[in-house]
């Protein structure tokens, strides 16, 4: 055991998630929907490890250690409410009364004030509970209002209060094309500049590649938000799987760190999962540990749209789980060898790690059979890797912050919540130097000769 | 090497084939064995070759035969512990510890860890022994398997070697927590004969999942297999060249059985699986990648009519092409709620006559699908909102709008009210304020008929009042000077059109009633 770990949701997207997320983790771990061990799937689940994510009750029940905020009362209330509502401390379930209007000025400034005290308060008699921190897990869109802007206000709070525990992101990141609101590449590009030096690691999420392989690999031609964080919550479960259960590979978060951050600031790592099968099966053969690898170096399975082809690799961590013996592993890389063509950087010593963790992965049973969750694998594979192709993303949101920036639109808004125009330009240039960061670490390694592969 | 017998499993490089045939074949020397793969594109024949039949091939692919000489090594079977231990406590070949990229060494991170977990095999619960060339239960010397696995809940025995489902029987009698077991890829022989099935009630007691793709068995022996596990709620039974399911007992089937899979076999119609009807229990089945094009295909056109437990089908991948197939899904699936049906002609393409960009197509299909069946709750996986059926629901009335109006045909004998009641529907307005004006396309004072009948449309038309007519009139009046065009009001009223208007076309202006205004 190597301590406790806090979860924390915030805004819509963030909560949202949350619940997806949570509805796995029972699942892996045998727990009913009020946190007790549910006594059917006893002999099916290995309870693993529940205390890095849970707090047991003298009663037997099992309690999330996590804390769901939003400024709108909407989507907490649904939790109030819903299938769930047993499971969740109420205390750590907090909420406002007025929304931060996508915006990010009052979820950092003005409503997102008022409400980080009391917030930071709850977290501060979460930790005193536990023996031994280890971090936190903070799940938040950069587009929302309360995700920018709390998430970045929050975090700024946990780093002084908690400078040493991890503090991991997972960030639902504006989508190329579809969004929701205008000003989301405002709320992205505020957001990161202000959560840059305060977050360790964020894995980024972009809701369209999610919606694509919805699509594309589970066949389901609409899909909508709960699609989305169902699969998100399979990729965030495969992370998470090694914390809570016997495996090898990044046992603690600061090894995430470690393996995946060369630097401070490039600490944004591309996700990719494999198999991702519907639920209404489609193939007759259980995925080879071969193909699962593979298609992890697909750019159609990644997590974030960009072609890694294009950037050069940092460091490549691949989660195996399930039923994957090593020497399947072990023959999949040398096939990867043998075919791929990846670049690594050369700065690197190392930056190729393999784990496999023997929980086997979860497909969630929903009420209805053909809710188009993912299928039951035997295994599956989800890589992290710190490429330098991510910058794409990021350009990508610089170029559409700077079509609205040059006019100005809709910066009263901000500006009408007590933000200073100044911030927009600090927050812009902070992003051109990430852009020139990731340049940098690119162009640090001399191209690779064709027999330099192997010496 | 006389010691090959007929129906004999073999393994060639992995491959893995049935022997069908021992002896000679004609134009050659020596003896050959004909054997059908399972991989039934990698044969080169189908058991003939050069115009003698020497054997025929359970697969119906004309590719799934080949000859090859006796001489040539096969790979030899194991018994089900050694391929368990050579799976789960093999060692690593030493080799793949070296493998670099772009100079750096892939690490391992506590593999070793997980090997020696993993070689507990008293603690396995999930084995999965795929394409391990097992086809026996113990070699020589060989602990038992009770106490070698005692725990094993899912087991996996695809694509092996087995002759007689006997042996997997005896397998499992040794495990008695297993719950999931899958036989996918394997080729039982003689099932129906096969005496070691007799106790297999008591060994899968407690098994629920039982996979059986791609076995090739016959419908009847699917179920006599089935019918061995008195608890089994879920049967895979795709890719088995199933063509039509005979009536067959389904016992404990009946009440148990919860859901099925047969994809990716060779039905045509809903009638070819008529016989599921007895599976009272049933509540999902799967029908993807099959032939369906039509509810039923046999000449007494009845219906079949499954229980109303059924509750979600999936005809993805079929041949579906009309929507009127889509209309009777409710009448066969009464309890019909969940219903996949992407990748089908007409979900493809919805509506030849109005084909929109392909973008949108999609969006049609599912407004259309979901239109017509009011009963439907999840269209492919996607939840039906009620504002999705009432939006979906409005886009199908206006369709329908759009379609009459460019050809409708209404019958003879619909009354004049039921006409009024179409175009009112048509054109969104009340009925019984709208004015029908049957344009006979004759012309006052000349009785009968001329040389301008040609240009009146071919068709039986209703347009829109507004734009068309007036235009039509002036045209036809330049011609026609001062001739003048006679035409007759349908007075409302219980009588058939087809006395009020002649011949089988007519063409029929839609007012609105001045007084209505």
């Amino acid at each position: 055991m190597k301590g406790e770990i806090l979860h924390l949701h915030l805004g819509q997207a963030g909560t949202q998630l949350g619940n997806s997320a949570w509805e796995l983790y029972l699942l892996e771990h045998g727990l009913g929907r009020d946190g007790r061990p549910d006594p059917n799937v006893k002999d099916v689940v290995e309870g693993g490890s529940y205390e890095t994510f849970f707090t047991e009750t003298s009663g037997g029940k099992y309690v999330p250690r996590s804390i769901f905020v939003d400024l709108d009362p909407s989507p907490i209330d649904e939790i109030r409410t819903g299938d769930y509502r047993q499971l969740f401390h109420p205390e750590l379930l907090i909420s406002g009364k007025e929304d931060a209007a996508n915006n990010y000025a009052r979820g950092h400034y003005t409503i997102g004030k008022e409400m980080v005290d009391n917030v930071v308060d709850r977290i501060r008699r979460v930790a005193d509970n536990c023996n031994a921190l280890q971090g936190f897990l903070i799940f938040h869109s950069f587009g929302g209002g309360t995700g920018s802007g709390f998430g970045a206000l929050l975090l700024e709070r946990l780093s002084t209060e908690y400078g040493k525990k991890s503090k991991l992101e997972f960030a639902v990141y504006p989508a190329p094309r579809v969004s929701t609101a205008v000003v989301e590449p405002y709320n992205a590009v505020l957001s990161t500049h202000s959560t840059i030096e305060n977050s360790d690691c964020t894995f980024l999420v972009d809701n369209e590649a999610v919606y694509d392989i919805c699509k594309r690999n589970l066949d389901i031609p609409r899909p909508n938000y709960e699609h989305l964080n169902r699969l998100i919550a399979q990729v965030v479960s495969s992370i998470t799987s090694s914390l809570r259960f016997d495996g090898a590979l990044n046992v603690d978060l600061n090894e995430f760190q470690t393996n995946l951050v060369p630097y401070p600031r490039i600490h944004y790592p591309l996700i990719s999962y494999a198999p991702v099968v519907s639920a209404a099966k489609s193939s007759h053969e259980s995925f080879k540990v071969h193909d699962l690898t593979f298609q992890c170096f697909e750019p159609n399975n990644q997590m974030v749209v960009c072609d890694p082809r294009n950037g050069k690799y940092m460091a490549v961590a691949l989660l195996y789980r399930g039923d994957v013996v090593p020497r399947d592993c072990s023959a999949a890389i040398a096939a990867l060898k043998a075919k791929a063509s990846f670049n690594l950087v050369e700065w690197c010593p190392t930056g190729f790690k393999l784990g496999i963790n023997y929980q086997k992965p979860m497909a969630v049973p929903t009420a209805s059979p053909s809710d188009g969750g993912l299928a039951s694998v035997d295994r599956s594979v989800s890589m992290l890797s710190n490429t330098t192709a991510i910058a794409e993303a990021w350009s990508r949101l610089d170029q559409k912050f700077d079509l609205m920036y040059s006019k100005r639109a809709f910066v009263h808004w901000y500006v009408g919540e007590g933000m200073e125009e100044g911030e927009f330009s600090e927050a812009r240039e902070d992003l051109a130097a990430l852009e020139k960061d990731y340049e940098e670490v690119a162009a640090d390694s001399f191209e690779p000769e064709e027999d330099d592969a192997e010496y | 090497m006389t010691d090959i017998e007929i129906g004999e499993r073999r393994s060639y490089d992995g491959a893995i084939c049935t022997v069908r045939y021992v002896g000679e074949v004609a134009g050659t020397s020596g003896s050959w064995i004909g054997v059908e793969w399972d991989d039934a594109t990698r044969g080169k024949h189908d058991g003939s070759h050069k115009g003698t039949r020497y054997f025929s091939c359970k697969s119906k692919s004309p590719t799934a035969a080949s000859f090859v000489r006796p001489s040539r090594t096969a790979e030899p079977a194991r018994s089900f512990i050694a391929a368990l231990r050579d799976k789960y406590t093999g060692d690593v070949s030493a080799a793949s510890a070296h493998i670099r990229f772009s100079g750096k060494i892939a690490e391992e991170v506590g593999f070793e860890k997980i090997r020696r977990k993993q070689a507990e095999l008293a603690e396995l619960k999930f084995v999965i022994l795929d394409g391990s060339r097992v086809a026996f239960p113990y070699a020589e010397g060989d602990e038992p398997i009770a106490q070698t696995c005692p725990k094993v809940i899912q087991l996996e025995l695809s694509r092996n070697l087995f002759t007689k489902l006997g042996i997997v029987v005896q397998i499992c009698s040794e495990l008695p927590e297993l719950r999931n077991l899958r036989l996918n890829g394997n080729r039982f022989q003689r099932i129906l004969q096969d005496d070691g099935l007799e106790n297999a009630p008591s060994v899968f007691k407690d098994v629920r999942d039982l996979g059986l793709e791609e076995t090739l068995l016959s419908w009847e022996e699917l179920c006599h297999v089935a019918s061995k596990f008195p608890a089994l709620a879920t049967l895979s039974a795709d890719a088995n060249q199933l063509s039509s399911l005979p009536v067959t007992p389904l016992l404990s089937l009946s009440s148990t059985l919860l859901s099925l899979n047969l994809e990716f076999n060779e039905f045509i119609a809903f009638s070819d699986i008529r016989s599921l009807s007895g599976l009272k229990a049933l509540r999902n089945l799967h029908l993807k990648g099959n032939n369906i094009c039509s509810i039923t295909s046999d000449s007494s056109g009845n219906p079949p009519v499954f229980p109303s437990s059924l509750q979600y089908l999936d005809i993805s991948y079929n041949k579906v092409s009309s929507w009127s197939f889509v209309d009777g899904l409710p009448d066969s699936f009464p309890g019909l709620t969940h219903l996949r049906f992407t990748h089908n002609p007409v979900y493809d393409n919805p509506d030849p006559d109005h084909s929109a960009q392909s973008k949108t197509i999609t969006e049609e299909a599912y407004m259309i699908t979901v239109g017509r069946l009011a009963g439907l709750k999840v269209l492919n996986f996607g939840t039906i909102t009620n504002n999705d059926r009432q939006d979906a629901e409005m886009f199908y009335l206006a369709r329908i709008g759009k379609h009459l109006a460019a050809t409708a045909r209404i019958p003879k004998s619909f009354d004049i009210y039921r006409v009024k009641g179409i175009a009112g529907k048509l054109f969104a307005q009340d009925p019984l304020s709208l004015r029908l004006i049957w344009e006979t396309g004759e012309w006052d004072p000349v009785a009968g008929f001329d040389d301008e009948v040609e240009d009146s449309s071919d068709e039986e038309d209703l347009r829109e009042p507004d734009t068309d007519t007036p235009d039509a009139t002036s045209q036809s009046g330049k011609r026609a000077g001062r001739w003048v065009k006679r035409e007759a009001e349908l007075q409302d009223g219980p009588r058939q059109l087809g006395f009020c208007v002649d011949g089988l076309e007519a063409k029929v202006r839609v007012e609105i009633r001045k007084d209505a205004l």
